[in-house]
């Protein structure tokens, strides 16, 4: 029996960004490689990135993986057979 | 604007879709002025490929020439070709799609190629010959296809990842 929790991700991403001296999506997709809209759809929580992204991103904050991302898991857990 | 706040992924994906309608128009109109079958009049469709391979040409370089200027005036160059893996995820799932399209499309047209040689008074397409009926069906399914493919990336970039 396995068990299919359902959750959200959430981040930090804004805050972080602004902490950084004003730092700006578009100076932050550069530092990443990747698109300024990828950072965008990441903030608004529409795309969670991969690893390596998000593990760039601590390097660039300084800060620890769970400070940039949340795992706030739903109520409505379901099971699977 | 249709281009604002989208990156060049999404910019050509807007480019093929319009691509995608503008062949059908054009294939679709030549069709019309077609005389014969494939049997009698082969070189006149074998014509019509040629117009339509010239038209997708002229069509690319003059779309792509406008996205080139459009995003030079914009400051979009910087970020120029650049594919990201949201784009590369984004690209995968909207080709998904796009495979069960075509698969979809060529079970049509075999399904219909075979009723249309086992069924008497068959009512879909009675006076086009089976072989004329795939070259135009391959012809519209590949753009079929494309047109999903791109407009199933658009919906994905605009929606959610």
């Amino acid at each position: 029996m396995s068990k299919q929790v359902k959750g959200v991700i959430s981040n930090q991403l804004r805050k972080k960004r602004f902490e950084k001296d004003e730092m700006t999506q578009q100076e932050l997709a550069k530092a990443l490689g990747v698109t300024r809209q990828t950072i965008a759809a990441i903030e608004a929580g529409k795309y969670s990135p991969s690893l390596e992204v998000a593990f760039c991103l601590t390097d660039i904050f300084e800060t620890p993986l769970d400070e940039l991302f949340q795992w706030q898991v739903n109520d409505s857990e379901t099971n699977n057979e | 604007m249709i281009f604002k706040d989208s990156n060049f992924s999404e910019q050509t994906a807007w480019i093929s879709v319009t691509f995608t309608v503008f062949i059908a128009w054009f294939y679709a109109n030549g069709m019309k002025q077609l005389e014969g079958t494939f049997s009698t009049h082969a070189d006149q469709i074998v014509g019509l490929w040629a117009k339509t391979m010239f038209a997708s040409i002229i069509f690319a370089v003059i779309a792509f020439s406008a996205l080139a200027i459009m995003r030079k005036f914009s400051g979009d160059d910087d970020d120029n070709l650049l594919i990201d893996e949201r784009d590369e995820l984004i690209e995968a799932r909207a080709t998904r799609w796009a495979y069960y399209n075509l698969s979809t499309c060529i079970i049509i047209l075999f399904v219909h190629i075979f009723c249309q040689g086992v069924i008497t008074n068959y009512p879909f397409f009675p006076n086009v010959p089976p072989i004329d009926f795939l070259i135009h069906g391959v012809m519209f399914s590949s753009l079929l296809v494309e047109f999903i493919l791109r407009a199933s990336q658009i919906y994905r970039y605009r929606k959610a990842a």
